[in-house]
């Protein structure tokens, strides 16, 4: 039996984040249920790490990230 | 093909903000942005901006806005509903401005039974001026003019001001809430609409104290910061809504 996963949909959804805007305070990263942000390795002009999306096919469009972003620097797609 | 379902409301301008990393006072502008959207009252509405990390508000807002003196914000906001009774007019405060400097002011606009809107942001320290204790600080929180704690013997006990300003005949609704994690941001955006709800019904004063966090001045980071808000303030400063006005039977 394959696991729940891997069963999913491949999701048509998909956000946008603003790098220059992200003072990385990974605060879409603790709240993307499905894990689909993380912290890149590049620095933006500001100085800060930003946040990098990474969850093509996974992403719901559920906009929690958008909502917890203090900079309103994440656009939803869905 | 995918559409977009979330975005800039068009009420906040597309500027960086000058907050701190993690600053809860970008979403709190933004839930603010929303319900103006939401009501179509961009046109009409006048914010009053006071002293604090919120005074460069007239940047981020595509509304016209006042600056006030520390703490003086409701009661220029008075005068201002009272030349244009037909503008929407709010305040957007931090606690050294509305429970310290402004605490008279807040009392006696609310007890006048005004009809603005408060949006009071809560971070339990003087946040601009580099941290000093504000009378919402924590018992035992260590500011820098508190570098033992907070001792409620020289210094008191923080001031709940969203129940204290409930108890006044003149307020139409008073709530507090909190921008700690996802679920906490989307129970506020419904806080700060029925806020201005109730001004654009013409009920009378409406607060919203929205708790904050201040990572700078707290000194731990963004994440932490959040946790202490939800495992620290809000069992001091309990979440809801303490009065809710339905109908106008102050007439």
């Amino acid at each position: 039996m394959s696991s729940v996963t891997s069963e999913r949909k491949q999701t048509e959804a998909y956000i946008i984040i603003l790098e220059e805007r992200c003072k990385s305070c990974r605060f879409c990263v603790e709240t993307c249920p499905r894990e689909c942000i993380v912290i890149d390795t590049k620095i933006n002009a500001q100085g800060y790490h930003p946040a990098k999306f990474e969850g093509m096919g996974k992403c719901t469009g559920c906009c929690l990230c958008a909502e917890v972003c203090p900079d309103t620097a994440i656009e939803v797609f869905k | 093909m995918p559409q977009q379902v979330f975005k800039r409301p068009r009420t906040l301008s597309d500027k960086p903000t000058h907050f701190c990393p993690g600053c809860t006072h970008g979403t709190a502008h933004r839930l603010v942005a929303e319900a103006i959207d939401h009501f179509g009252v961009q046109e009409k509405t006048i914010g009053v901006a006071c002293v604090g990390c919120a005074v460069f508000m007239y940047d981020y807002f595509n509304v016209d806005v006042i600056e006030a003196p520390h703490g003086r914000a409701p009661a220029v906001a008075t005068g201002v509903k009272r030349a244009r009774p037909d503008r929407i007019v709010f305040t957007y405060q931090g606690d050294g401005d509305l429970a310290a400097i402004g605490t008279s002011e807040i009392i006696h606009t609310a007890n006048r039974g005004e009809n603005i809107t408060v949006v009071f942001v809560n971070n339990t320290v003087y946040g601009m001026t580099g941290g000093q204790m504000a009378p919402t600080t924590m018992l035992g929180q260590q500011t820098t003019t508190t570098p033992y704690g907070r001792d409620f013997r020289t210094d008191g006990y923080p001031i709940r001001m969203a129940e204290m300003l409930a108890t006044l005949e003149g307020v139409a609704y008073s709530a507090r809430v909190s921008l700690h994690n996802a679920k906490a941001v989307l129970n506020a955006k419904k806080a700060i609409r029925k806020a201005f709800e109730m001004q654009v019904n013409e009920m009378g004063f409406s607060l919203v104290e929205v708790l904050s966090a201040c990572h700078t001045n707290w000194r731990v980071s963004p994440l932490e910061g959040q946790k202490k808000v939800e495992e620290e303030m809000i069992p001091y400063f309990p979440l809801g809504v303490f009065k809710e006005r339905t109908g106008k039977d102050f007439l």
